[in-house]
C-alpha cells in the first residue's frame, strides 16, 4: 500500500501501526551487553545511546554508552578504542567520570561502562551566565583540577566542551523558553560537583585523521558545532603533533568565556571557512566588551587561555586553577605578574614545601584517613579520643614544632620528603625524647607504627607497636583497656606476619580485659574487634568452624555507624565469606561477597581500599568458579584502587598480583601466570618471613604451574620446599601441611613413584578427615587422587569407593558441570573399565567428555586424558569401530 | 525533558550559539538523514558524512534566519539539503573509484531521488519523536506489551503471560498507545508548519 499523498497517515490506526513497525527504534529493545543487565535507556545523543545498567560481576550500577554503528568501524580503530578506554579507566578523580570497562555488544557495537552520575551537562543545567562570579569560578577551578589530574597521568581530553561536563545532581532544563535564568544548582558552591565525561575518547579520532578532517570525524559522531567552538587553533590547523595539554587549556578558556559572557569566543554561525580562520588568527572579543562588570583580572585569565600560541597560554590546567583561586582569595593573579616571576616562584616553592609537611603531619596524626587495608581494624573513636588527649598536651605541640623545624625548607635538602622519611625522622626524634609524658609517647608510637604498617613496613610497625605496648603496660598496667587495644593491634600485625601463636596469646589476653568491662557499649565493640582478629587466627590455624563462629559474633558486636565501624563490619563479613569459601560453601560465600561488596560501595565509596580487598577475594572466587571474565574485571579494579592508594610494593598489591597469576594459570596461560607470581613473590619477601603463608603460597603456585606444564620433577621440588616450610611452621597435624602432602603426591604419581605418592595421600587423608568439615573439596580431591594412584597400582577395587565418595563430596559444593567433577568422573570411568563394568564406565566417561570438551580445546591435557580413557574403554570392550569413530574426532594426530 | 517545537528550535539555532539546541536538533534529525542516505545505497560512515554536511550547511544558512512558513516547509528545505549532500557524496565516491578503477567508469553517479523514501523516513522520524515523548506517559509494562504484541507480532496471549498482564490490559495498552501516538504526531505535524 502506498502512503504517498496521504498527509493524514497517522489518523488511521492501521497505517500508523504499519509505519511504527517499519521504524527502527522501539521501546523495550535493549542491546545485549555481555556482563551487564537491568538496562534502562537514559540518554540518546549524537554518539550513541546511554543506558543505566548493572555490572553483574560487581553488582554496581553503571552508565553504559553504546556507540552508533559505524563509529570506530574498522578493526584497527576498534582496538585503539579499547586501548584508549583502558588507559582512561585508570583515571581516578572525584571530578572525572570513571570508566570501568569497555567492549563490544552482542550485535557488534562498541560500548564502555562508566560511573553512573545523576545530573545534567553544564549547559543543559542552565549554567550559563556567571551571574554569581565567585560561584562560577569556584566550580570552574574544580574542573581545572580534574583536567590537571588527567594531564599528570598523560591523558589529554582533546574535546572539552560544556556538553562533556556534568553537574551532579543538577536537573536538565531543555525547555521552550530556557532563557538561562538561573543555575538551578542550589544555593552553595561547595555542593556543586562537576564531573568530566569522555576523557580519552577523542584521542582515537584525532590521531587517525588530521585537523579539520579530524573535527569532522568527531562531528559525525556528534555535536560538530559544539566541538568546533571549543577547539584550539592547533587542532583546527591539523597539526596533531602540536596537540598537548595546552590544547585542553585553550578549551577550558573557551568554556569559561562562554560561562561568563554567554557567548562563544568565535561565532560558528558564519561561513565555515571564516569560522576556522577566526579561530586560528583573530583574537576573540574582550569579555569585558560583552559584560562590562567582569573584573579585569578575570578577563586577563580568560584571554591568556585563549592565546593562539600554546606558549603564551597557562602552561597547565593547574596553573589556571591556581590563578583562579588567587583571584578568589583577593590576591594578585600570576597571569599579570611575569616580571616578578622569580620572587614569586621562590615564595611559592616555600609554601609548597610547607604544604607538603602539613600533609605528612596530617597523615601521621589522622593516619587512618588514608584508607587502610586490613592491617589494623581499631576503633576510630577510641583512637580519636587518645589523639585528642594527646594533642591537648604541650608536649605533643613541642614535638611537632621540633619536627617541622627540622624539616623546614631552609634546613632540609631541596627535594620534598617522602612519608617514609618523615616517619623515620619522627620515630628517631621520639627515641630522643624520654621526657615525653607516657600517654603522649604511647599515642605517637601507635600512630607511627600504624602508618608504617599501612605503608607495608612491617618490621618498623611491629617494633613500634611493641614499644607502645611496653610503655602502656608499665604505665597503665596490663589490665588497662589502653594496653588491651595495643595488644590487639600487635596481635593483628603478628597474625599478618604469620606468627600465630604469639598473636593468639595477645588477643586472648586483650579479650580477657574487655570481658571484665562487658557492660560498656564501646568496649563491647572493642571485644568484637578482638573476636574478628581471633577469627583470622582460627582460619589460619585450620579451625574454620571456630573462625565462622567468631566472625558471626564479631559482626553482631561491632556496633555503631561511624566510617570505622562500617569498615570493620564489612571486613568481618569479608572474612566470613572467605572462610565459607575455603570450606567449600561456594554459594553462600558468593552471596556474602556480593552483598558485602554492595554494602562497602554504598557505605564507604567505590574507591575505598576495602572495596579493593573484597574485589581481590571476589576475583579469587570467580577464578575458582571458572568465571574468568568476572575474575579479571574484579582483580583489575582492585589493582587500580591499590595503585592509587598504596605503595606499589605494598603486600596487598602482591596479593592482587598473585591472584592474577592464579587466574592466568587457570586459563592455561602459564607464562603470564609465572610472571605475576614472581612479581608478587618479589613484593612478599620484603614484608614477610621466609615461612610465611604468602611466600610459601607462591612456591605452591609455581609448583602447580610446573605440574600443569608436565615438569613433574620441578613441581615435586617446589612442593617439597613448601612442605618443609609448612612442617617447620605448622607441624604435621596441621590440615594445611596435609593438603600440601596430597598435592605433592600428584607429581610423584606422574613420575611413577607410586608407593611414595600413596603414602603421602594416606597420611594427608588421615589428617583431613578429622580436621576439615564434611564435604570439604580438599578432602574430596585427596580421595580422588588416592583412587587414581590405586588405579595405577592395579587396585581398582579399593579405588572405586574412594573416587565415588570424592565425587559425592564435590557435587555437594560445586555447580553442575564443574571440571573437577568431570575429571573425577573420568577417573571413575577408568576405574570401572578396569573392573570390566563397561556400560557404567561409558556413561561416566561420555559425561566427563561433554564437560571437558566444552571448556578446553582438544589438545589440552584434560581433553586428552578423557579421550584416551574412552579409547581404552572401547579397546577392552572390543569395539574397534567406536575407537575409529572417536579417533576421527581427534584433531591432534 | 520538555519538548521544543521545530520552529522554536530553528529560531534558537538562528540566535546566539546554543549548544543545547544543537544537541537537540542533532539528536532529532540524525537518524532521519542517515536513514535517507542509507536508502540511497550509502555505507554507514558515508551516511554520517552526509548528516554532517547537512548540519553544517544548515548552520551556515541559519545565521540571522527567521523562520517564515510562507517561504516553504522546513522539511522540504531539509530534504533539499540532504539530496545535495547525498549527491556530493556519491560524486566523491565515484571520483575516487574512477581514480583507482578505470573500468568501473560506466557506473551511475547520480541517482534518482525517491520521494517516497523521504516521506517514509519523515514518518519514522515523527514516530520516534512521538514515542520518545510518550515514554514517560506509559509504564514499562505497557510499553513492552505494545512492542511485543503490536510491533513484533507476538500473540496477545503470549504477551499477556510473559508480562503478567491480563489479555484485556494488553489490548488496552495497544489501543491507548496508538491513540496517543496519533495525537502526538498530529500535533507535531501541525507545529512543523
Amino acid at each position: 500500500m502506498s502512503m504517498r499523498d496521504d498527509s493524514k497517515w497517522f489518523t488511521d490506526a492501521g497505517l500508523l501501526l504499519e509505519a511504527v513497525c517499519k521504524t527502527s527504534t522501539h521501546w523495550g529493545q535493549l542491546p545485549d551487553i555481555p556482563g551487564y543487565d537491568e538496562l534502562v535507556e537514559i540518554r540518546r545523543g549524537g554518539q550513541g545511546v546511554v543506558y543505566r545498567g548493572r555490572q553483574r560481576s560487581t553488582n554496581r550500577t553503571v552508565a553504559i554508552k553504546v556507540l552508533l554503528d559505524g563509529v570506530y568501524a574498522s578493526n584497527v580503530s576498534r582496538q585503539r578504542f579499547q586501548r584508549e578506554m583502558q588507559i582512561a579507566a585508570r583515571l581516578r578523580d572525584p571530578h572525572i567520570v570513571r570508566i570501568y570497562d569497555s567492549g563490544v555488544t552482542a550485535d557488534g557495537r562498541l560500548f564502555y561502562a562508566m560511573e553512573y552520575v545523576q545530573g545534567a551537562s553544564i549547559d543543559c543545567a542552565g549554567l550559563k551566565i556567571g551571574n554569581n562570579l565567585t560561584r562560577t569560578l569556584t566550580l570552574f577551578a574544580k574542573i581545572c583540577d580534574a583536567v590537571q589530574y588527567a594531564h599528570q597521568r598523560g591523558i589529554i581530553h582533546r574535546d572539552l566542551k560544556p556538553g562533556n561536563i556534568l553537574i551532579e545532581g543538577a536537573v536538565a532544563s531543555v525547555d521552550d523558553d530556557s532563557s538561562h535564568t538561573d543555575y538551578g544548582l542550589g544555593p552553595r558552591t561547595d555542593v556543586v560537583h562537576p564531573k568530566i565525561l569522555d576523557f580519552g575518547l577523542a584521542k582515537v579520532v584525532f590521531d587517525e585523521t588530521e585537523g579539520v578532517a579530524a573535527l569532522t570525524r568527531v562531528s559525525q559522531t556528534g555535536q560538530f558545532l559544539g566541538s568546533l567552538a571549543f577547539a584550539s587553533p592547533e587542532q583546527i590547523e591539523g597539526t596533531s603533533d602540536r596537540i598537548d595539554t595546552r590544547t585542553d587549556v585553550y578549551s577550558l578558556g573557551a568554556i569559561l568565556y562562554q560561562l561568563l559572557t554567554g557567548q562563544l569566543p568565535h561565532s560558528v554561525h558564519q561561513n565555515l571557512r571564516q569560522t576556522l580562520n577566526d579561530i586560528t588568527t583573530t583574537a576573540p572579543p574582550r569579555p569585558r566588551s560583552i559584560r562590562a562588570d567582569l573584573p579585569n583580572d578575570v578577563e586577563t585569565m580568560v584571554l591568556r587561555c585563549l592565546a593562539k600560541e600554546p606558549e603564551r597560554r597557562y602552561q597547565t590546567a593547574g596553573d589556571l586553577a591556581a590563578d583562579i583561586r588567587r583571584f578568589l582569595a583577593g590576591k594578585p593573579i600570576d597571569a599579570k605578574r611575569d616580571q616578578t616571576w622569580y620572587v614569586l616562584r621562590k615564595t611559592l616553592a616555600r609554601y609548597k614545601a610547607i604544604t607538603a609537611l602539613a600533609v605528612v603531619m596530617f597523615v601521621l596524626l589522622v593516619g587512618y584517613a588514608i584508607t587502610m587495608p586490613l592491617l589494623y581494624q581499631r576503633a576510630r573513636e577510641a583512637e580519636r579520643r587518645t589523639l585528642e588527649e594527646v594533642a591537648s598536651t604541650q608536649a605533643l605541640n613541642n614535638f611537632l614544632v621540633g619536627m617541622l623545624q627540622k624539616s623546614s625548607p631552609e634546613l632540609a635538602s631541596s627535594r620534598e620528603m617522602t612519608v617514609r622519611e618523615m616517619l623515620d625522622q619522627a620515630a628517631e626524634r621520639l627515641g630522643e625524647k624520654p621526657e615525653l609524658p607516657p600517654q603522649v609517647a604511647v599515642g605517637i608510637h601507635r600512630v607511627i607504627a600504624g602508618t608504617y604498617g599501612k605503608l607495608g613496613h612491617l618490621d618498623e610497625s611491629e617494633s613500634g607497636m611493641r614499644r607502645a605496648l611496653e610503655i602502656a603496660r608499665t604505665t597503665f598496667g596490663t589490665g588497662d583497656v589502653k594496653a588491651a587495644a595495643l595488644m590487639r593491634d600487635l596481635g593483628e600485625i603478628l597474625w599478618y606476619r604469620g606468627r600465630f601463636e604469639e598473636a593468639e596469646q595477645l588477643l586472648t589476653e586483650a579479650m580477657a580485659v574487655y570481658e571484665h568491662a562487658a557492660d560498656d557499649e564501646a568496649l563491647r565493640s572493642e571485644y568484637g574487634l578482638c573476636l574478628f582478629s581471633m577469627a583470622h587466627i582460627h582460619g589460619s590455624r585450620g579451625r574454620p568452624e571456630k573462625a565462622v563462629e567468631s566472625y558471626r559474633r564479631a559482626i553482631d558486636l561491632i556496633q555503631g555507624d561511624t566510617v570505622a565501624k562500617r569498615f570493620q563490619r564489612v571486613m568481618a563479613r569479608t572474612g566470613l565469606a572467605t572462610t565459607l569459601f575455603e570450606q567449600g560453601q561456594f554459594k553462600e560465600a558468593g552471596r556474602q561477597y556480593l552483598e558485602t561488596l554492595a554494602e562497602a560501595r554504598e557505605k564507604l565509596g567505590d574507591d575505598h581500599a576495602v572495596v579493593a580487598t573484597i574485589l581481590t577475594h571476589l576475583g579469587r572466587y570467580h577464578t575458582e568458579m571458572e568465571e574468568f571474565d568476572e575474575a579479571e574485571s574484579c582483580l583489575s579494579e582492585a589493582m587500580e584502587i591499590y595503585r592509587k592508594r598504596l605503595d606499589p610494593k605494598h603486600a596487598r598489591v602482591g596479593t592482587v598480583l598473585a591472584r592474577l597469576g592464579n587466574l592466568k594459570s587457570s586459563q592455561g596461560d602459564f607464562e603470564s601466570a609465572e610472571r605475576f607470581w614472581r612479581d608478587a613473590q618479589a613484593i612478599y619477601v620484603r614484608s614477610f618471613d621466609e615461612d610465611h603463608e604468602k611466600v610459601v603460597g607462591i612456591k605452591l603456585n609455581l609448583a602447580q604451574s610446573r605440574e600443569m606444564q608436565k615438569d613433574y620433577a620441578g613441581a615435586a621440588r617446589e612442593y617439597r620446599l613448601a612442605l618443609e616450610s609448612y612442617r617447620r611452621r605448622l607441624g604435621d597435624k596441621d590440615p594445611r601441611t596435609a593438603i600440601l602432602r596430597s598435592k605433592l603426591a600428584i607429581p610423584l604419581s606422574e613420575l611413577g613413584e607410586l608407593e611414595e605418592a600413596e603414602e603421602e595421600l594416606r597420611g594427608a587423608l588421615a589428617v583431613l578427615n578429622t580436621a576439615l568439615s564434611e564435604n570439604d573439596p580438599r578432602t574430596a580431591k585427596t580421595l580422588i587422587w588416592l583412587g587414581r594412584v590405586l588405579l595405577k597400582r592395579q587396585n581398582p577395587e579399593e579405588a572405586e569407593p574412594m573416587i565415588r565418595r570424592g565425587i559425592d563430596m564435590l557435587k555437594a559444593g560445586l555447580p553442575a558441570g564443574h571440571s573437577w567433577v568431570a575429571l573425577a568422573e573420568n577417573a571413575l570411568g577408568e576405574c570401572l573399565a578396569l573392573l570390566g563394568r563397561y556400560e557404567e564406565a561409558e556413561t561416566y566417561l561420555l559425561r566427563s567428555w561433554k564437560v571437558i570438551e566444552m571448556r578446553y580445546d582438544s589438545t589440552h591435557e584434560f581433553s586428552r586424558a578423557v579421550f584416551s580413557n574412552i579409547c581404552g574403554l572401547y579397546e577392552r570392550w572390543g569395539k574397534p569401530d567406536k575407537i575409529a569413530e572417536w579417533c576421527e574426532k581427534s584433531t591432534d594426530p | 525533558m520538555s519538548y521544543t517545537t521545530p520552529i522554536r528550535l530553528l529560531n534558537r539555532l538562528a540566535g546566539d550559539i546554543d549548544p543545547t539546541a544543537w544537541a537537540e536538533f542533532h539528536r532529532r534529525y540524525l537518524d532521519l538523514i542517515r536513514g535517507f542516505a542509507h536508502r540511497h545505497g550509502l555505507q554507514p560512515a558515508d551516511c554520517d558524512d552526509v548528516a554532517q554536511d547537512v548540519f553544517v550547511a544548515l548552520s551556515q544558512s541559519l545565521s540571522g534566519f527567521q523562520y517564515d512558513p510562507k517561504k516553504g516547509k522546513f522539511r522540504s528545505y531539509l530534504k533539499t539539503l540532504a539530496i545535495r549532500a547525498i549527491n556530493r557524496k556519491l560524486r566523491q565516491k565515484y571520483e575516487r573509484r574512477v581514480q583507482c578503477d578505470i573500468e568501473d567508469e560506466q557506473n551511475e553517479v547520480s541517482c534518482t531521488f525517491d520521494g517516497e523514501a523521504w516521506e517514509d523516513e519523515w514518518r519514522q522520524y515523527h514516530i520516534r519523536l512521538a514515542m520518545g515523548r510518550l515514554t514517560g506517559e506509559f509504564n514499562e509494562r505497557d510499553r513492552m506489551a505494545f512492542t511485543q504484541y503490536a510491533v513484533l507480532g507476538q500473540s496477545a496471549a503470549e504477551t499477556a503471560e510473559a508480562l503478567g498482564m491480563s489479555l484485556d490490559q494488553v489490548y488496552q495498552a495497544k489501543s491507548r498507545i496508538l491513540k496517543r501516538l496519533a495525537e502526538r504526531i498530529s500535533q507535531q505535524v501541525e507545529e512543523e508548519g
